[in-house]
């Protein structure tokens, strides 16, 4: 599928490289890839092939070395440190391995931070929080710290933040990475829900064949190219 | 090897606090004592000097009835004089011959009345003979030295060129001396001479004989001359004064430079010892005494010496403490920066005692340069041996890393809070009693360590203070700290409730992790440091404040005019002030101590004030003394009274009717109102404040009475004076011109700017001043540092957490602001807790530190809190700020999305 500049996410010839002469890492050499509104994508590759370096860029958290990246036809990389800051709070959600969540806060709080950073009205804010503690089956564990959650209930807190602000785009590196095949299971088949139900975007770095089967469409990173679409299922 | 010294690079930072800190903690513990002792000995030597002659130990006896023989040989006078002496010398102990001089040896006649041409009026002679190794050497102007007595029996003497002046005498002249019992003493002069040196200590032992002195009041005084006897004429002297006309002493001078602090203690008690048994010195004939002020001297010198070492200790133990816990704080940062790394190693198979020797040997290392680094410093600010007592804070330094690399190495991975409620609660109650059970010791030792010291005080004359009671500053701001971390969850949680009903994030993640990340140990170590701080700044404002207070006490004004004897005369100087340029206010009285006063519950002693009420208190109200409406009610009170005398009386006498013993009277006194605050009423005792002039008529007109009563005569000497003894003034000029003024009636001067000057380059108090500013800075220092390690052990968690906030979308502008909200609550509480505490120790300590003995006051000085005291609090506050400021710097440079990647 190729959306072009219309898409919601719309890279071209990005290149990114870190370090400097011998010992450089081309992280990405040269990727084009594009992701109509709604589309869930999976990348896939090796540890080290770029599709972090890919996700991050498109999420705004690190800047092409040349090329361009357009998010919801933004250009990413033009914008200064506090407008990606902005996009990221306004336009996209990101889910992490790691989960990323705060482990002073409790679920709902940590629930809660996206729309806080929007300086959103308390009562709403409150409400939206109930909605997706249910979503994702964690009313129960509401007040609870991340350190007394499982994994599996951890990450869902994370989807559940990521969704909290109502991105267009849900950047997810590795969502499963830490998951047993079961849990896994689960938060996949939830962010194949929620990305369905919210109509919104998905780019998901993953090995999970089964991840990769419920994706719109698959793609092959290898050494920071996009060589093609990966086998599904 | 080099794997350790990679560890120690990557970590040099915190290695380079504890070098610092052990640094400088050394240098200061290492030099401080060996200034004191400087100090020490330098103050009493001072005393010493100071006091001198008094402080000269004096032998003395009489020669005994028939003891004398008037035809004895001028040799065998000598012979005699140099033999007692010889045998007092020796027979002194043995510590006290170095530190005395050779002594100056008189023998001296009782007080003899006379009457020459050129002193009609009549004055006191004293015949002696003068004897130091040698008798001292003259040149003779006229006559020839006295000799045996001739035909007519008198005893023959020699003036100096001065006292024959006065006298209107010469060679061949003759008087009758009277003794007290009117015996008729003739005295024939043969010669008049003039000292070689006058500057000859011999003359000290009676300077009479080259100088008249006149003692008494103006209107009625006394001339008191010696004339010199030699070893030829002193046998007819004593012969003519039997049985005990005629004292001899020998003067042993006191060499202040031969004194020093450790020796002064024994000094003084064998002082004392003499003092008590004089027949120890052998000296022959009966009436044997010895006398001498240096006992109480160096006694006093030694117990502001005691006190000055106390509280210096106090201070030291402070900084030593708050070293130890800057170290311990340092070395749960370099746990903490390790830990993966100690984990790693221990997982491998490193064994805990082998983890413990490698951070031991680091340590040791680190401890050692900054030890080093100290002495040396010390050696250069005080050289001499080295002092011990900062071995004490190595020992922290080198065993503190270790234990926290062990326990940090010790710890698995598998430390999350167990899933089950029922264990959460069981860890959580046994955590709870182990901190309640140390927090308890704590206080308890604590408070036992206040109530002592404020019990037994810090100050003993027999040492320096005991060092657990020096650690009770320490262990109370260290329980006040444990007690405001109760508090600071209490605190959060009410900024937390506020927080989570915020609409914005930033307070919540400040809050938030301010309540999860906050650390016991560099929180009681900034409550302590800051304790110090404030109680070092207190104790140095109340004591420079107290100096300046104890100048007032002591002088009453700019200037005060003081004469041995009261004399008329003062009113010419007060006058003469009253109208010079720059002088604002003058007053002169007749300051009386020892007065009785007589009241229904018996006697008092009582100082009497008796001066002009107005002027008085004109003069006073441009002191911090200030404005009393007493003098005017007193004055009101004088001007028309006709029965008792009124006077202003201390609070318990008033609504009594006390009468005043003043000389041969007893004066009924009336209170009209309470003495205000008065210069130097302790240790006076209760003074009593009367007008100078009615004070005169009450006397004239009781001697008046009495007289009519006996029908006798009105005698001059009978009737008590009321003449000033004191002139006190104010006013920029005023110590100039009282300087001026004051050679005419040969009172002593003493300006209030003098004595504050003197008191403050006083080397203990001056010494102690400089310490507790010296560990005030270094304790600021320090919270500085326990700061940015407390910031930084904490800094991994919080860039991670921010980071976080940062992908969700906050600014980065934001994550400074919300990093302070983190750091700044605990460690304001701390800050502002520990000033806090730091001020209400400073009232507790001033009594058991007898800071009196700093300011000089009679009294404790009243607690001053300059207000730098809070200075710390803006430090740290600062601190902070640079803190975050820095690591949003580092973070601008952080690769967010390399922040959340699995390591």
């Amino acid at each position: 599928m190729s959306a072009g500049p219309g898409a919601a996410v719309h890279v071209r010839d990005v290149h990114r490289t870190f370090g400097s002469g011998p010992s450089a890492v081309h992280a990405l050499r040269g990727v084009d890839l594009d992701v109509a509104p709604g589309e869930l994508v999976a990348l896939v590759g090796r540890s080290g092939s770029g599709k972090t370096t890919l996700l991050n860029v498109v999420g705004g958290l690190d800047r092409p070395d040349e090329g361009s990246v357009l998010v919801d036809g933004v250009d990413v990389a033009a914008l200064s440190d506090d407008e990606q800051a902005l996009l990221r709070r306004d336009k996209v959600a990101f889910v992490f391995q790691t989960f990323g969540l705060m482990p002073v806060l409790t679920a709902a709080e940590n629930i809660g931070v996206p729309m806080r950073l929007r300086e959103a009205p308390v009562a709403e804010r409150e409400h939206r929080v109930e909605m997706l503690l249910e979503l994702v089956g964690l009313t129960p564990h509401a007040l609870q710290r991340p350190d007394e959650l499982s994994g599996g209930q951890q990450q869902r807190v994370a989807i559940a933040r990521a969704l909290a602000g109502s991105p267009r785009l849900l950047v997810a590196d590795e969502p499963t990475g830490q998951l047993d095949s079961e849990t896994g299971l689960a938060v996949m088949a939830l962010i194949r829900g929620v990305v369905e139900a919210e109509g919104m975007t998905a780019l998901v770095a993953t090995h999970d064949p089964v991840m990769i089967a419920l994706a719109d469409r698959a793609v092959r990173v290898v050494d920071g190219r996009l060589v093609g679409a990966a086998e599904r299922g | 090897m080099r794997a350790a010294w990679r560890r120690t690079r990557a970590d040099l930072w915190p290695l380079a606090v504890t070098v610092l800190v052990v640094a400088l903690t050394v240098g200061v513990t290492d030099a401080v004592p060996r200034l004191l002792s400087d100090g020490a000995d330098a103050a009493v030597r001072a005393a010493v000097g100071d006091a001198d002659p008094a402080v000269d130990v004096v032998v003395s006896s009489r020669y005994g009835p028939g003891a004398s023989d008037p035809t004895v040989g001028p040799a065998d006078t000598r012979i005699g004089v140099d033999d007692a002496a010889r045998g007092i010398e020796d027979a002194l102990p043995a510590s006290l011959q170095p530190v005395l001089g050779p002594p100056v040896a008189d023998a001296t006649s009782t007080d003899l009345t006379f009457s020459t041409p050129g002193l009609p009026t009549g004055g006191v002679l004293w015949m002696s003979y003068l004897w130091a190794g040698q008798e001292p050497a003259v040149r003779w102007l006229a006559g020839s030295a006295p000799g045996r007595p001739g035909p007519d029996g008198a005893v023959q003497l020699a003036l100096s060129d001065e006292v024959a002046r006065v006298l209107d005498m010469g060679p061949g002249d003759t008087v009758e001396a009277l003794t007290a019992d009117r015996t008729i003493v003739p005295v024939l002069v043969t010669g008049v001479f003039d000292a070689t040196d006058p500057d000859d200590p011999v003359w000290s032992a009676r300077p009479e004989i080259l100088r008249p002195r006149v003692v008494g009041p103006r209107n009625a005084p006394t001339t008191v001359v010696g004339g010199l006897l030699s070893a030829a004429s002193l046998p007819a002297a004593r012969a003519a004064l039997e049985p005990d006309g005629v004292t001899r002493t020998f003067r042993f001078p006191v060499a202040p430079e031969a004194v020093d602090y450790t020796g002064s203690g024994a000094l003084a008690t064998q002082v004392a010892a003499l003092e008590a048994s004089p027949e120890l010195t052998t000296v022959p004939g009966p009436g044997a005494s010895v006398t001498s002020r240096l006992d109480l001297v160096l006694t006093q010198a030694r117990a502001r010496v005691a006190a000055t070492w106390s509280q210096a200790t106090v201070v030291l133990a402070g900084l030593a403490w708050g070293t130890g816990l800057v170290l311990l704080v340092g070395a749960d940062l370099l746990a903490r920066r390790r830990s993966a790394a100690l984990r790693t190693v221990r997982a491998r198979g490193a064994s805990l005692p082998g983890i413990a020797a490698g951070a031991a040997a680091e340590a040791a290392v680190v401890v050692g340069v900054g030890a080093a680094v100290g002495l040396a410093f010390g050696q250069v600010v005080a050289p001499g041996a080295v002092s011990w007592p900062w071995l004490a804070v190595a020992v922290v330094g080198v065993v503190a890393p270790p234990a926290f690399a062990t326990v940090t190495a010790a710890r698995t991975d598998a430390r999350r809070v167990p899933t089950d409620r029922h264990h959460r609660r069981l860890a959580q109650r046994v955590r709870s009693v182990r901190r309640v059970s140390i927090e308890a010791a704590l206080l308890v030792l604590a408070a036992a360590a206040l109530v002592a010291l404020r019990r037994r005080g810090a100050v003993s004359i027999t040492g320096p203070a005991d060092l657990a009671l020096a650690a009770a500053p320490v262990l109370v701001a260290a329980a006040g700290a444990l007690l405001l971390w109760r508090a600071v969850p209490v605190l959060l949680g009410g900024a937390l409730r506020v927080a989570r009903r915020s609409r914005k994030a930033g307070p919540l993640l400040a809050v938030a992790r301010a309540g999860a990340t906050g650390a016991v140990l560099p929180f009681v170590a900034l409550v302590v440091v800051t304790t110090l701080v404030a109680l070092c700044g207190a104790l140095a404002g109340t004591a420079r404040a107290g100096q300046a207070e104890g100048a007032w006490d002591t002088v009453g004004a700019d200037v005060v005019v003081r004469t041995t004897v009261p004399d008329a005369a003062l009113q010419d100087v007060a006058d003469e002030l009253a109208s010079a340029d720059g002088v604002d206010a003058v007053a002169v009285g007749r300051v009386q101590d020892r007065s009785e006063l007589f009241d229904v519950r018996g006697v008092d002693a009582v100082r009497v004030l008796a001066v002009d009420p107005t002027s008085y208190g004109e003069l006073l109200a441009r002191t911090p003394f200030g404005t009393s409406p007493a003098f005017a009610v007193l004055s009101a009170a004088s001007d028309t009274a006709t029965g008792p005398l009124p006077a202003l009386v201390p609070e318990p006498l008033l609504g009594t009717r006390p009468s005043l013993r003043w000389g041969s009277v007893t004066i009924e006194l009336e209170p009209v109102g309470q003495v205000p605050a008065l210069p130097a009423q302790q240790p006076a005792g209760p003074t009593v404040v009367v007008d100078r002039a009615a004070l005169a008529a009450a006397v004239q007109a009781l001697v008046a009475a009495r007289a009519e009563r006996t029908s006798s005569q009105l005698v001059g000497a009978e009737q008590p004076e009321v003449d000033p003894n004191t002139v006190w003034a104010v006013g920029p000029e005023a110590p100039a011109r009282a300087a001026a003024a004051a050679g005419e009636v040969r009172g002593h001067v003493l300006a209030r700017a003098q004595w504050l000057t003197d008191h403050r380059s006083d080397p203990l108090a001056g010494g102690l001043l400089a310490l507790l500013a010296l560990v005030a800075a270094l304790c600021a220092g320090y919270a500085t540092i326990i700061v940015v390690l407390a910031a930084a052990a904490s800094a991994p968690g919080r860039a991670t957490s921010l980071a976080t906030a940062r992908v969700l979308g906050l600014r980065h502008r934001d994550t400074t602001r919300v990093a302070a909200g983190e750091l700044l609550p605990s460690i304001l509480v701390a800050a502002v807790g520990g000033v806090l505490l730091g001020m209400v120790l400073v009232g507790a300590l001033v009594a058991p530190l007898a800071l009196r003995l700093v300011t000089g006051q009679s009294a404790d000085p009243g607690v001053v809190l300059p207000w730098w005291v809070v200075l710390p609090v803006g430090l740290v506050g600062a601190a902070v700020l640079v803190v975050v400021t820095v690591e949003s710097s580092a973070r601008r440079r952080e690769r967010l999305g390399q922040v959340l990647r699995v390591r």
